[in-house]
């Protein structure tokens, strides 16, 4: 008995997708794994799934004890009275045109310094990019303030170019694209150099064309942080028009009573962009998550 | 690093430099801003902890005093017990966990790997922000969905955030499931890679020598894993160190009121939310300064006691 069951392994193993050289389950772990799993799934699915239900309920029916687990008599007027607010379409367009904004920028210079760092040989290359890595550990909050004073002294408070211009080329990303493009192979770039082409030419016809992955990545992380974006708005900005969907979010807490339909339907509007773009580029959130992890 | 100074005649710096000239270009939009916007606030900041304040912006030099004032603190120990209690609990909660989930997902077939990976994934792309005001929502004592829950199973009512000994569980939980670096949801993914990597004839010859399922995953797995589970630690740690966002949205009574925020009884006062209160709210900048510092200071010895445990080389 004991025997049979070694031996079966190592012949799975030879299989594409087989069990990889582990023992196969018997159906009772197997049934194990799927409850454990399975119920951390649920756990982990449903403050999402209690967020929209919430968004679609009244005061009454998401006050109601017992909870509601589907909302009997679902209703849109949340989010209604959402857009019924004069500024709404504008906090859409403040957090849409930053994050745009901040995304198209990095995606050119961490192309530019990404390449440089990985490919391009330059006196200081090496502690200037160790230096830079470095920058990614001090945590915000020893430098926000002295970031503030510096906005007051050239006058960014509370505008655009304070959330744009100091995120344009963020270190995480010059790091990700360095490590993308150290896969390049020399040959090609060199064959290029030797057709007579500029730097900047190879950058454009070579380097970007074969990082497609890696622009992609970078692409869809910047945007998704940059929306999300907390802290820093909330120190930088003080009218109500300027504010992103975040922070616009924030203030719909009140001391006395929260509408919590009104809420949760200001996260759905603000979390559906962002699952709509993951279910479309999922692999390249588990390319970004993995890459950022096993080659660091 | 592997092509530095190939084959070029050149001798003075200068010529080097010059020919690197694209090279300085593609590199001068992040030099700039790492000056203007990094290393320059930074400077600022250090010179902020050791000066006094005034309305007008940084006074005179004190020496130590900011750093023996918050050392006298007593917010300023327990927001640093808090820290550190968020950081060791979070982290060591959600790579222990998703070392679990991994191993048991890791069997199962490739399609319900990856709807549990996106399962587990979901939230950390709802944003933080979203996701602590749907927690706050579940949390709340009277109409929340956790006490009916809890009801249902017969225990509780639970203050949740609202006591003082609940409100730092309360946050690490939700943290646990839903942080979108420090989170399961990034974690399994980057395990469960990491399992995919091992080599398939270590377990063959493992199961040769007789070892049963729980040697193996002791013996071949947890090892080699130990390199993207340090990696995991440190760059937890390092987010865990800068929590605000979430302590703001759950614990403060409304916008603009970040004042009454990390309570309870400064029951979930981080560090970091310690510094943006004496930074923007009390104007205590040298204070706020001092913190921060020492914030900097304790990130920087984790991440290079932790990074010295990664180079230690694993051979396959």
């Amino acid at each position: 008995m004991a025997t049979f069951d070694r031996t079966r392994p190592s012949a799975q193993a030879d299989l594409p997708g087989g069990g990889r050289g582990r023992l196969r389950p018997d159906s009772l772990p197997r049934i194990l794994a799927y409850v454990i799993v399975g119920s951390m799934a649920i756990a982990s699915l449903m403050p999402l799934y209690w967020m929209f239900t919430t968004s679609l309920k009244d005061q009454a029916a998401y006050m109601a004890q017992p909870p509601e687990m589907l909302p009997g008599d679902p209703t849109l007027a949340n989010f209604g009275q959402l857009f019924a607010n004069p500024n709404m379409l504008r906090w859409i367009f403040n957090s849409a045109f930053v994050a745009l904004s901040v995304t198209g920028l990095n995606l050119v210079f961490a192309t530019l310094a990404g390449y440089a760092f990985a490919k391009m040989s330059f006196p200081g290359r090496r502690w200037m990019f160790w230096i830079y890595l470095a920058t990614m550990m001090v945590p915000f909050q020893v430098t926000i303030f002295a970031l503030f004073q510096l906005m007051v002294t050239i006058g960014w408070v509370n505008t655009y170019w304070a959330l744009i211009i100091p995120a344009m080329a963020l270190p995480y990303n010059v790091f990700l694209m360095r490590q993308f493009m150290h896969t390049l192979p020399n040959e090609i770039l060199d064959a290029g150099r030797i057709d007579g082409c500029s730097e900047i030419q190879l950058v454009r016809r070579v380097v970007v064309p074969m990082s497609t992955n890696g622009l992609a990545v970078v692409g869809i992380f910047t945007f998704i942080t940059t929306w999300n974006n907390f802290l820093w708005p909330l120190v930088i900005l003080n009218t109500e028009e300027m504010r992103t969907l975040p922070i616009a979010l924030s203030t719909f807490q009140s001391t006395n009573e929260t509408d919590y339909g009104l809420l949760m339907a200001g996260g759905v509007l603000m979390a559906i962009p962002m699952f709509m773009i993951f279910f479309a580029f999922q692999r390249y959130f588990l390319q970004g998550v993995t890459f950022g992890g096993l080659k660091g | 690093m592997t092509e530095t100074n190939t084959a070029t005649g050149d001798r003075t710096l200068g010529r080097r430099i010059w020919r690197a000239r694209w090279a300085y270009l593609f590199v001068l939009v992040p030099a700039v801003l790492f000056l203007v916007f990094e290393l320059y606030p930074f400077i600022r900041a250090t010179g902020y902890s050791v000066s006094s304040w005034t309305i007008r912006g940084p006074g005179e030099f004190v020496g130590l005093e900011n750093y023996a004032a918050i050392f006298r603190d007593r917010i300023f120990w327990k927001a640093l017990m808090n820290t550190i209690a968020y950081a060791v609990i979070v982290v060591g909660g959600s790579v222990g966990l998703s070392l679990v989930l991994s191993a048991a997902m890791y069997p199962l077939a490739t399609r319900a790997k990856s709807f549990f990976k996106m399962a587990f994934y979901l939230p950390a792309v709802a944003s933080i922000v979203v996701v602590a005001l749907v927690w706050r929502w579940m949390y709340q004592p009277a109409f929340g969905l956790f006490n009916h829950l809890a009801a249902i199973i017969g225990i509780g009512p639970f203050g949740f955030l609202t006591d003082t000994s609940q409100s730092l569980a309360s946050i690490m939980l939700m943290q646990i499931f839903s942080n979108p670096t420090i989170g399961i949801g990034a974690s399994v993914i980057l395990v469960l890679a990491a399992m995919n990597s091992i080599p398939t004839h270590l377990y063959e010859a493992a199961m040769l020598d007789g070892a049963g399922t729980v040697a193996r995953f002791r013996r071949i797995t947890v090892p080699l894993l130990r390199p993207t589970v340090v990696f995991l630690v440190i760059i937890g740690t390092v987010e865990a160190f800068r929590e605000f966002t979430a302590i703001y949205l759950m614990t403060s009574s409304s916008s603009g009121q970040a004042l009454s925020g990390g309570g309870p009884f400064y029951s979930t006062t981080t560090l970091a939310y310690y510094t943006y209160v004496q930074a923007f709210l009390a104007r205590q900048v040298g204070v706020a300064s001092a913190a921060a510092m020492v914030l900097l200071a304790i990130v920087f010895v984790v991440a290079v006691i932790q990074f010295r445990r990664f180079n230690t080389e694993i051979e396959y």
